[in-house]
């Protein structure tokens, strides 16, 4: 082997190779840290570190020019509501009931009597994000809990209060107000006291309890059939499940908030990192194009040692070894680099993941080492079966 | 390989049809020519004739001709890579009329690169050829600083480092005096006797002086 690697070795130009290796790395690493990343944040996409959680989304119809003049209320059907329960993304929908009856309250606050006509909506319990125990109703309870959007208070807070002299409100003052409720209309209204029980920042209405709302309104509007919802809630298993905003923009459906955006940022993030990967890849592919363009020249430059050293009965995979061997151990060097610069990178990326997602639990390199192992051994492979092929042509 | 070992040139179809040729009128050859294991033969032409193209042709390391040639009873044409590689090894030894030397290696390592596939040859007994032949002081250089001469002796060397059934010599002794000719000759003789193979020498009129069975005239 000696000898033979001594009469081949010639005219091998350590530039082509450095330059080959060079790049080779730059693919490789660029493919490899694409990978890692990907598999970093997808458990942080799909929330297994609680950052993007299975999500929550209100949503209503469009409200078009015609239903405006018309008075018609954009409403789901049952079997709209059915259609949009059976797409993959969802996992739970809820249907808001509204109160059929009128509303109006009354409150006291730094001796003032405020005093206004509002509505209520109510939904199943599931979709509720406030926990209190105080967040039930029977008919002999003379106190309706209520609770409210966090937005409310905040508007109170930093909109009203300042500018009318009024106080601040803390969340416990406000559990502490009773609320006068007259409910309906005379002579069959309903006189109850009402309580603030806590304030949502999932959804962006008055809720009351299901049971309180199933009782008042069979109490209070017995003969009025109950309108179709006009606002779901629906819980996604993925928030940045691309197709969750490609269905609701084909059905014209709003989304409250800014649910869709970790849907889109989700998707464009996958996107961004195939490209980068796609990138990689081809730098990859394109530096083992010239490493085998380097090895072909040089093996036309020995093409006479080649000739001499078949015609002297070396077989064709003892002559193609010891350029198999400059493959295996550029390739095996371009791998292990890019094994060390990948361990490198992610030690700077994890420390925004980290703050990103505290609870975020670090995943396994070893599917991208074994990729890029697997990358690098199938590239050898190519490589070593065109040299094979090329001296097996050699006479 | 059986013994003996015969190699052939047949005709394919009649006795006017050439049995191998170079399509551009170089060889004709209209006989049958049966070359034995034990036995020598001189291919004898003028320059440009043919008889490294015909030694060629016999190896497969050339395969532009028409009719057959046949190493016991197989066409060479159907040898596969790794079986010629296996001739070459083992087989047919070859003294090319380039020498087809490695001009990086030295007189030695072209010999060993040889002899190491198969380490039919001592160290001992081919440092004694080197001696026999005039060599001693070249054992260590590359090959690429010896004169033609010098070099056709390794390549001579290199051919008797091969265990082999046929030995083709292309114009050995064509840079060669006559008494390293002789020398050689004598080495081959004595090789000859022991191993029993058969010789295929070419020559432009300069003969390795060694008794041969037949005269080939192209």
């Amino acid at each position: 082997m000696r000898l033979i690697w001594k009469v081949l070795r010639q005219n091998i130009s350590i530039g082509q190779l450095c330059g080959f290796v060079l790049a080779n790395i730059i693919g490789l690493t660029i493919l490899v840290v694409g990978l890692q990343l990907y598999l970093d944040i997808q458990p942080i996409m799909t929330d297994k570190a609680g950052f993007m959680k299975p999500d929550y989304m209100v949503v209503s119809k469009s409200v078009s020019m015609e239903d405006a003049l018309t008075g018609v209320k954009p409403a789901f059907s049952p079997a709209e509501i059915e259609q949009i329960r059976q797409q993959d993304f969802v996992s739970k929908i809820g249907v808001f009931t509204s109160a059929r009856y009128k509303v109006d309250v009354t409150l006291e606050l730094n001796a003032h009597l405020f005093s206004t006509e509002m509505f209520f909506e109510s939904v199943e319990d599931d979709f509720i994000d406030v926990n209190s125990e105080k967040w039930a109703f029977s008919p002999e309870d003379e106190i309706v809990p209520i609770i409210l959007p966090r937005a409310y208070l905040d508007l109170y807070n930093f909109g009203y209060a300042p500018t009318s002299s009024f106080p601040a409100l803390s969340e416990s003052i406000v559990n502490e107000i009773i609320i006068d409720l007259d409910l309906g209309h005379a002579p069959n209204n309903l006189l109850l006291k009402g309580r603030v029980v806590g304030f949502s920042a999932r959804l962006n209405t008055i809720l009351v309890p299901q049971s309180f709302m199933n009782w008042s309104n069979e109490r209070l509007a017995p003969n009025i059939q109950a309108e179709e919802s006009s606002r779901i809630i629906v819980q996604v298993t993925n928030p940045t499940d691309k197709r969750i905003a490609a269905y609701f923009e084909a059905h014209d459906l709003n989304v409250e908030g800014d649910k869709l955006d970790s849907s889109k940022a989700g998707w464009f993030v996958r996107l961004l990192i195939a490209g980068v990967m796609l990138i990689g890849l081809v730098i990859c592919v394109l530096a083992c194009y010239v490493l085998i363009l380097s090895i072909f020249l040089l093996m036309q430059r020995n093409h006479d040692a080649i000739r001499n050293l078949r015609a002297i009965g070396y077989t064709v995979a003892k002559v193609s070894l010891p350029y198999q061997m400059i493959v295996l151990l550029t390739n095996a060097l371009s791998v292990l680099t890019a094994m060390v610069l990948l361990m490198g990178v992610r030690s700077v990326y994890m420390k925004y993941l980290h703050d990103l997602a505290p609870e975020y639990d670090a995943s396994s390199t070893l599917f991208a080492w074994l990729f890029v192992i697997g990358i690098g051994l199938c590239l050898t492979a190519v490589n070593a079966v065109l040299i094979r092929r090329s001296i097996d042509k050699t006479h | 390989m059986g013994s003996p070992h015969r190699l052939g040139t047949r005709r394919r179809s009649s006795m006017v049809k050439p049995i191998a040729m170079i399509t551009n009128i170089d060889i004709l050859i209209h006989q049958p020519i049966h070359f034995e294991r034990g036995k020598n033969y001189c291919v004898e032409a003028a320059s440009g004739i043919g008889k490294s193209s015909l030694l060629h042709f016999i190896g497969g390391f050339r395969v532009d001709y028409e009719g057959a040639i046949t190493l016991d009873g197989r066409n060479i044409r159907t040898f596969s890579n790794e079986e010629k590689s296996a001739l070459y090894r083992t087989e047919l030894a070859y003294m090319f009329q380039d020498l087809r030397l490695f001009p990086n290696l030295t007189g030695y390592e072209n010999v060993e690169i040889v002899n190491q596939q198969t380490h039919f040859r001592k160290k001992e007994y081919i440092r004694a050829l080197f001696e026999q032949l005039g060599l001693t002081e070249k054992w260590d250089q590359p090959a690429r600083l010896l004169s033609w001469g010098q070099q056709q002796r390794v390549a001579f060397i290199r051919a008797l480092c091969q265990p082999c059934s046929f030995l083709f010599l292309d114009e050995p002794v064509s840079h060669l005096d006559d008494d390293n000719g002789r020398i050689m000759a004598d080495i081959l003789k004595k090789d000859q006797a022991e191993r029993k193979y058969g010789i295929i020498a070419t020559s432009l009129g300069k003969t390795l002086p060694i008794h041969y069975n037949q005269h080939i005239q192209l």
